[in-house]
């Protein structure tokens, strides 16, 4: 009687119970402790298109999301680092190159189911914010802080260093062929190269600036201490060209410059104050720029006007925008998941189903 | 008078002692008591009730340690979520941003709040940084001094949250319908009653057609406990009417009906008396308690009275119906006394405050039932009138009813069915109390039922922001700036990926993210540049930023302290149930030990989930203990009392059959195990025990008088039986009203379950435990046979000396 009585308070003592509960907890998380990408949260910073079927976009924790088939499919892929990511170039479905924190270089050539690291040059520990390819696929510039540039000549796998070591950083750059680029970024500068990088000359007379930082009187200005606004104040991000004589700085602020002499003068615009931190240009569309609280610019005939359809549903910032060469799928990507999607050169843009994307980092913890 | 007792056990011996001495000496053994009495009653005007938030914490934890420890840097988990929510549009109207600024101000006027916990949108604190072209910073309140008016700012001011880190999804909801306000308060004593007004005031203030005002959070918690406290005295005087007016019906006498209750009330005193000498609170969430334990006294006060009337219907002799009352109750009663008290204080393994002081003085409040009733209430009836009338109702379908269990529980076959019925019930019960989880079981709160106001409104918090229920990881430097090492803040970076995975987790407050969110703003706003400096030195500059351009001092103090030393990092939580509590713990302990970190040690563990987490360790650990502990006091008590282990193995087998019912209805009733269901689980286990007892030393002295097992089992149960059947449905009927009056939701369900508990207590004493007689037939029973009438003369001629002298 005693044993039975000893053995029924054992089965009902609630220490038991608990300890089953802790039990099934642990067979569902499993012993592993790392944190996993979660890429319904994460920020995207850079976007790469192939073509309509395949595009990449990656940010914060090493997050690489694959985008199939018309933007249908989403495929959460294995980057090896838990790095900020910022910068995508695709050369094809196969080939892409991305730049991250502190010097990162990921690159793929199996559309990547692999991403491997490549060594960049010695010393090399900025942020990779921009890249662009020449017409040869193989020739690859990136750029970053400190006047970071790095040159590839065999698709990513080796690089060299063509910094301009200078206290300023450089936040974009488009190369138009194998020769000339250009890059441009903090206090204004804006550089242009003939020879590949080698060399760079100042190209950045800018006019059409407003007289102060803000748009205020003299008076206002005086009595609230607004500074006046000078070329070197500007803070410029991405770049993109129609061609060689035409193309586009976004900057802080909101400002757009523009040059139709290949460069030699920029005109500055503004479509409204909220800082725009990428541009590009679809093939037989018009510019499209992106920016911060959901602000997407289209130019028009009367200048750059904002998109309110996205602007009513999108809060968060948009930091990249990408098309595939023939226009028919445009990419943006912006804070907290958001991914837009154009099927129509940038006139219209709506948000990449956000379930796709849960379903894409959960499908690779399991896996 | 010398007496030969050497026949008599020593547990018999002893009570017969105590009964012979203070029949003899009446009315000193009265005036004695009488003074006790005074006593207690002057140090019981001096307890207060009032609810103390520490009192709940098992302070011997290492999480509840942890916690003291960092409390006084980084504040304690005493908090309230406001969240005012707009049922159309959303929350950016002049009129609505007006009601949130006057919500933050207001609650911040409340007594007991700690100003520098206070935090919403509208608060001073929660600022935005705006970079423009030419270097130029500004920074500035969320929302504007002057609310805008003008739509377009609005619209404007709408853009601008919605792009803030720190307020979207956390002071923001993420649909634009909500705006949380939070506000911490001091954990000493608290008027949580206050509290739950002042918010009261508010919701009215600020509530219309188109807006709603939620409020939770532990303060909250305690302020509708105590609202609802209010209607105890209601529930009270049901309960007394319910037991009152059945005593008249059982009873007819006024002795049958005021004795009982004098005992209680002395008894009340008594243990009230001992609460103003310990100098404890009285916590109106464990109330149910001492109710429990005082209409324990009543029970015993009827035994005893029914007795008394059983002997003098019989006899027609108030001092030999005193003498037998007395002689035969005191073991038994005695045993039940001791073994209700020491179900109570076996509490005292706890390490939680409020539990422990529950078991000290409520185990005395169950122990002066010796005093107050075993002894007062024959000493009363001993010197009160003879009542005139000597007839004893007996309910005739009772006694038939009892009349009839007899038979069965004796017959051939009925013996052996009410065992088996008894097996399998136990088992199903057994299996079903194996599912039994710690901790709560629902999202919001067990005390109050899921439509009461504070649920609806911790699940409409949980809805629409990160969570209410923090974890709090705290870290410890061994050197000042540790906290500012690029690696150390990576590490971070990826307990919040691994945090975050929890399906209930909704949010994190920490380090790198902050970090983060200064370095962009610090770079024209590029989110390129959220990333963690690289420099030791370039973290401390985007935190020295965030400190420096507050308009309050101590904002760094939500991530770390001024010398980047300690720090914390916290996780929140849609809900707090214990499996949540369970994963999140694990969580944190896994990485901890995969992670470990050369200068910063992360140690568990603060806020809601961090307290409960050390609130169901202790509740498995201490109900584990106590659960063993009773079950052997009572062993050893009824083992000893009758010098059988036959006798202290049966009792203890009810016992643990009464425990198994107990995690039956918790478990289907999907109530987790927590500090509310704790001591009244424990407490359950013992009550009722006394009605096994007093039906089983029936039996034994029937045995003696009749020396036929079965004669004597239907004896005891037509007699005791009686009682015992009539004691628990008064008892039952009075717990009752609780489970449909009472709003709070904890009072409601132990209602039930302690009415369960005292059925299956009864139902063991009337059939269980006469089939097992039956079946056995323990020689226990035969020992001290002859005695019996012994005993009752030697009381008797001790009484006449007494009187004579």
């Amino acid at each position: 009687m005693l044993c039975a009585a000893v053995a029924t308070l054992c089965v009902t003592s609630v220490g038991c119970e608990g300890e089953a509960q802790k039990r099934a907890i642990e067979q569902r998380i499993g012993s592993s402790a790392e944190g996993r990408s979660l890429p319904e949260h994460e920020d995207y910073y850079g976007s790469g298109v192939a073509d309509k079927d395949h595009a990449w976009v990656a940010g914060t924790y090493g997050t690489i999301l694959s985008i199939t088939d018309n933007a249908t499919k989403v495929e959460l892929q294995k980057s090896g680092t838990h790095y900020s990511l910022f910068s995508v170039s695709c050369a094809d479905a196969n080939d892409c190159v991305i730049g991250g924190e502190r010097g990162l270089i990921l690159r793929t050539t199996d559309g990547g189911k692999h991403w491997e690291k490549a060594d960049g040059p010695k010393g090399l520990s900025e942020n990779l914010l921009s890249i662009s390819r020449g017409k040869d696929p193989n020739k690859i510039w990136a750029v970053g802080p400190e006047a970071t540039v790095i040159h590839s000549v065999d698709g990513g796998k080796t690089w060299e260093d063509q910094s301009l070591h200078k206290d300023e950083a450089l936040n974009g750059v488009v190369f138009l062929d194998d020769q000339n680029g250009w890059v441009q970024g903090e206090f204004g500068v804006i550089k242009h190269t003939t020879d590949g990088g080698k060399t760079w000359v100042e190209s950045d007379k800018v006019v059409g600036l407003p007289k102060y930082v803000e748009d205020v009187t003299d008076a206002e200005a005086y009595h609230r201490g607004i500074p006046e606004l000078s070329e070197q104040d500007l803070y410029l991000f991405g770049s993109a060209w129609s061609n060689p004589q035409n193309g586009y700085i976004v900057a802080a602020g909101g400002y757009v410059l523009e040059t139709n002499d290949g460069g030699a003068t920029w005109q500055a615009k503004r479509g409204g104050s909220n800082s725009l931190f990428a541009v590009a240009v679809p093939p037989g569309h018009p510019p499209v720029a992106a920016g911060l609280l959901g602000t997407v610019m289209h130019e028009g005939s009367g200048g750059w006007s904002l998109d309110e359809s996205v602007a009513s549903r999108v809060y968060t910032w948009l930091r990249s925008a990408a098309f595939s060469p023939d226009g028919s799928l445009g990419i943006m990507t912006g804070g907290d998941g958001a991914v837009l999607v154009s099927h129509d050169g940038g006139a219209t843009w709506n948000a990449l189903n956000k379930n796709l994307i849960t379903a894409a980092g959960i499908t690779a913890a399991k896996s | 008078m010398a007496v030969n007792v050497n026949k008599l056990p020593a547990a018999e011996r002893i009570t017969h002692g105590v009964a012979r001495f203070t029949l003899r000496h009446r009315w000193s053994s009265l005036a004695v008591l009488t003074i006790i009495t005074v006593f207690f009653a002057f140090h019981a005007v001096k307890v207060q009730m009032y609810s103390q938030f520490a009192d709940l914490l098992p302070q011997a934890h290492p999480y509840i340690k942890a916690y003291n420890h960092f409390r006084t840097t980084f504040g304690g988990a005493n908090i309230v979520s406001l969240s005012l929510r707009v049922k159309k549009g959303d929350i950016f109207t002049t009129d609505t941003l007006k009601k949130i600024r006057y919500v933050t101000e207001k609650v911040d006027q409340i007594d007991g709040v700690n100003h520098y916990q206070v935090a919403s949108l509208a608060h001073v604190k929660i600022r935005r940084l705006e970079a423009r072209s030419g270097g130029l910073i500004k920074s500035v309140p969320v929302l504007p001094e002057q609310v805008p008016t003008d739509p377009k700012e609005l619209k404007e001011l709408k853009k601008a949250m919605y792009n803030n880190d720190i307020v979207y999804g956390k002071y923001l909801s993420t649909d634009g319908k909500a705006a949380l306000v939070l506000a911490g308060f001091n954990e000493e004593r608290l008027d949580y009653g206050n509290i739950q007004h002042q918010i009261m005031l508010i919701r009215q203030h600020v509530e219309d057609n188109n807006t709603v005002l939620y409020a939770a959070g532990e303060p909250m918690l305690k302020g509708w406990v105590w609202f609802y406290t209010g209607e105890l005295a209601e529930i009270f005087a049901v309960t007394f009417i319910f037991i009152f007016g059945t005593l008249i019906i059982y009873f007819r006498r006024l002795y049958g009906v005021l004795l009982p209750f004098v005992g209680a009330v002395a008894q009340a005193i008594w243990g009230l008396g001992f609460l103003g000498i310990l100098g404890y609170n009285l916590d109106p969430l464990v109330l149910v308690i001492p109710l429990l334990v005082s209409a324990r006294a009543a029970s015993h006060g009827v035994q005893m009275v029914e007795r008394y009337f059983e002997e003098l219907e019989a006899t027609g002799d108030k001092h030999h119906a005193v003498a037998i009352a007395m002689g035969e109750l005191l073991l038994p009663g005695g045993i039940g006394v001791l073994a209700d008290a020491a179900g109570i204080l076996v509490l005292g393994v706890a390490t939680i405050p409020l539990v422990r002081k529950l078991a000290f003085f409520a185990s005395f409040w169950g122990f002066s039932n010796i005093f107050t009733i075993l002894l007062l209430i024959p000493l009363l009836l001993d010197v009160l009138p003879t009542p005139t009338k000597t007839t004893h109702y007996v309910p005739q379908w009772m006694h038939d009813l009892l009349a009839w269990v007899g038979e069965f529980c004796t017959s051939r076959h009925g013996r052996w069915a009410v065992f088996a019925i008894a097996a399998v019930v136990v088992a199903a019960g057994a299996y079903e109390a194996s599912s039994v989880q710690i901790g709560e079981t629902e999202a919001g709160s067990p005390l109050l039922f899921q439509n009461s106001d504070f649920n609806i409104s911790a699940r409409a918090i949980n809805r629409d922001f990160a969570g209410s229920n923090q974890l709090v990881i705290y870290m410890q430097g061994s050197k000042d700036n540790a906290l500012k090492d690029p690696a150390v803040l990576a590490v971070l970076d990826n307990l919040r990926h691994y945090m975050m995975e929890q399906k209930q987790a909704g949010g994190t407050r920490d380090l790198p993210t902050l970090v983060r969110s200064v370095n962009r703003l610090y770079h024209y706003d590029d989110p390129v540049w959220a990333v963690i400096p690289r420099t030791e030195a370039g973290v401390g500059n985007m935190t020295f930023m965030y400190e420096a351009n507050a308009p309050v001092p101590g904002v760094i103090l939500e991530y770390m302290d001024y010398r980047a030393r300690d720090g914390q990092f916290v996780v929140f939580y849609k809900d707090a149930k214990g499996t949540t509590i369970d994963e999140a713990i694990m969580r944190a302990k896994l990485f901890m030990a995969a992670h470990p970190l050369k200068d910063v040690k992360f140690i568990l563990a603060g806020g809601t989930i961090g307290t409960t987490a050390a609130l169901n360790d202790e509740v498995a650990y201490s109900d584990r203990v106590s659960t063993v502990l009773i079950v052997l006091v009572v062993f050893v008590l009824v083992t000893f009392s009758y010098m059988s282990f036959v006798a202290g193995g049966m009792v203890m087998i009810t016992l643990i059959a009464a425990g198994i019912v107990s995690f039956l209805y918790i478990g289907l009733k999907g109530i987790g195990m927590n500090i509310n269901t704790l001591p009244v689980t424990a407490v359950g286990m013992g009550i009722g025990v006394d009605y096994i007892l007093y039906v089983v030393d029936r039996i034994k002295r029937e045995y003696g008088r009749l020396h036929d097992h079965d004669l004597a089992i239907k004896r005891a149960i037509a007699t005791s039986g009686m009682a015992v059947t009539f004691t628990a449905t008064t008892l039952v009927g009075g717990v009752i009203p609780w489970v449909w009056m009472s709003d709070l939701r904890f009072s409601a369900e132990m209602a039930m379950l302690l009415a369960l508990l005292m059925i299956t207590h009864w139902l063991s004493a009337i059939t269980l435990v006469p089939s097992i007689f039956a079946i056995i037939r323990p020689k226990f029973v035969e020992r001290g046979a002859e005695a019996s009438d012994e005993d009752v003369e030697m009381i008797e001629k001790d009484v006449e000396a007494a009187e004579m002298s």
